[in-house]
């Protein structure tokens, strides 16, 4: 299950009263799904503050590589220079 | 120069915008009507992008044409129908023709919309958006390339405080902030106890993030049903709903309730305006502004 959106930093307003996804009606919002999860359970602070990590765009080159690989790689790290010059000391 | 920036930043004064109409057709006789109607009560107007995921004239096209009729415009760009290059250029577009107060949200799905079958594409999302309308304020593209010099934008975003998970918005907004938002206009919301603990939230969180919540002006309960059942993240509590409903005097009941919940939002800590949308589009936009201590401009 992901978000039909695709957001990497959700949720999205339009989230239903019930917690459920303002596209597939049917599912919870992942988003909401991981906000719970992390409320719930015994985390240090620091992780639990992830949640609000202002994430990056999705780099689309990476589209069906491995993201082992680029993990080692470091090359799932890389962001576009004006991102970087303006957010890069303060969240990855 | 943005009268919006000013009002924000260097006054005490209250910011009041509202959505201009979506544009289908008229030409330019339908935007000097709708500016006849609101520029005497109006700091700046909100160029919506798609809004409701239904096609219209462009954001940037109807900006620019109220910035010809006198009035500042509030370039809303929504992520849904454009990737970062298409954002960027819209950017770029309204710094040419000297448009600084740029919107960036994520946008409803295009499921939303009139036209479902067509391909979403956030490229970016909300956040991210703001960040890159502040990277060009830097005096570069999102990949680096210099602009010379770089454009002066003054951004804001926007945040449903009604939609789950409620504690989490507050975090969100600010987030927004460090992104680069300057000030929030807020998604409608029908139940002043989530509007109040996110504005606390906010203000407690982000002093200078202004808030400016927004009300609807509606004539019936239609039309609080159709918001209920269609637009994305509103939910109306039925008690408000029957409140209208019920009245002897559905359309007065309407409006009370607007001008309820716009001097409750004005209340809040962190709120520094209101945002208009008005689809009565008859004299109670005039009665509304008056009963809210507003004397027309002109
Ligand atoms: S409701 Fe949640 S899962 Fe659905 S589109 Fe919005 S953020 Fe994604």
């Amino acid at each position: 299950m992901t978000c039909p959106k695709t957001l990497r930093n959700g949720p999205c307003g339009g989230v239903r009263e019930n917690g459920n996804c303002e596209v597939k009606p049917e599912m919870q919002c992942i988003w909401v799904k991981a906000y719970e999860r992390k409320e719930k359970l015994p985390l240090p602070q620091s992780w639990r503050n992830h949640y609000n990590d202002l994430r990056p765009p999705v780099d689309m080159q990476l589209k069906g590589t491995s993201s082992w690989i680029n993990l080692l790689t470091k090359r799932d790290q890389k962001r576009p220079a004006g991102w970087q010059a303006s957010f890069e000391n303060s969240e990855h | 120069m943005s009268i919006v920036r000013e009002i924000l930043e260097n006054s005490e004064e209250k910011l009041f915008t509202v959505e201009f109409p979506e544009i289908d057709s008229g030409g330019m006789e339908k935007i000097a009507k709708h500016v006849a109607r609101i520029a005497p009560w109006f700091d700046a107007a909100n160029s919506t992008d798609n809004t409701a995921a239904h096609a219209h004239a462009s954001n940037l096209s109807v900006a620019i044409a109220m910035k010809m009729h006198g009035v500042e415009p509030i370039l809303q760009i929504v992520c849904r129908d454009k990737n970062r290059l298409a954002i960027q250029a819209d950017l770029m577009g309204a710094a040419l023709h000297g448009i600084s107060n740029v919107a960036m949200l994520t946008g409803d799905d295009v499921t939303a919309g009139d036209e479902p079958e067509a391909r979403r594409v956030f490229d970016l999302d909300g956040p991210q958006a703001v960040a890159v309308a502040k990277v060009l304020t830097t005096g570069q593209y999102l990949s680096g390339r210099k602009i010379n010099p770089a454009p002066d934008f003054y951004i804001s975003a926007v945040e449903n405080p009604g939609a789950p998970p409620f504690d989490y918005r507050i975090e969100r907004a600010l987030k927004k902030h460090r992104a680069g938002a300057r000030y929030l206009q807020l998604q409608i919301c029908y139940h002043p106890d989530r509007l109040e603990n996110f504005c606390r939230g906010v203000s407690q969180g982000a002093p200078g993030l202004h808030i400016i919540p927004t009300v609807v002006m509606v004539k019936n309960e239609k039309a609080l049903n159709f918001m209920n059942d269609k637009v994305p993240g509103i939910d109306i509590p039925l008690a408000t709903i029957d409140r209208v409903k019920k009245s002897s005097d559905p359309s007065e009941a309407a409006y009370q309730l607007v001008l309820e919940e716009s001097k409750h939002a004005l209340s809040l800590p962190g709120v520094r305006g209101l945002h208009v949308i008005d689809f009565r589009r008859d004299d109670s936009l005039e009665r509304l502004m008056r009963e809210l201590g507003r004397t027309p401009k002109f």
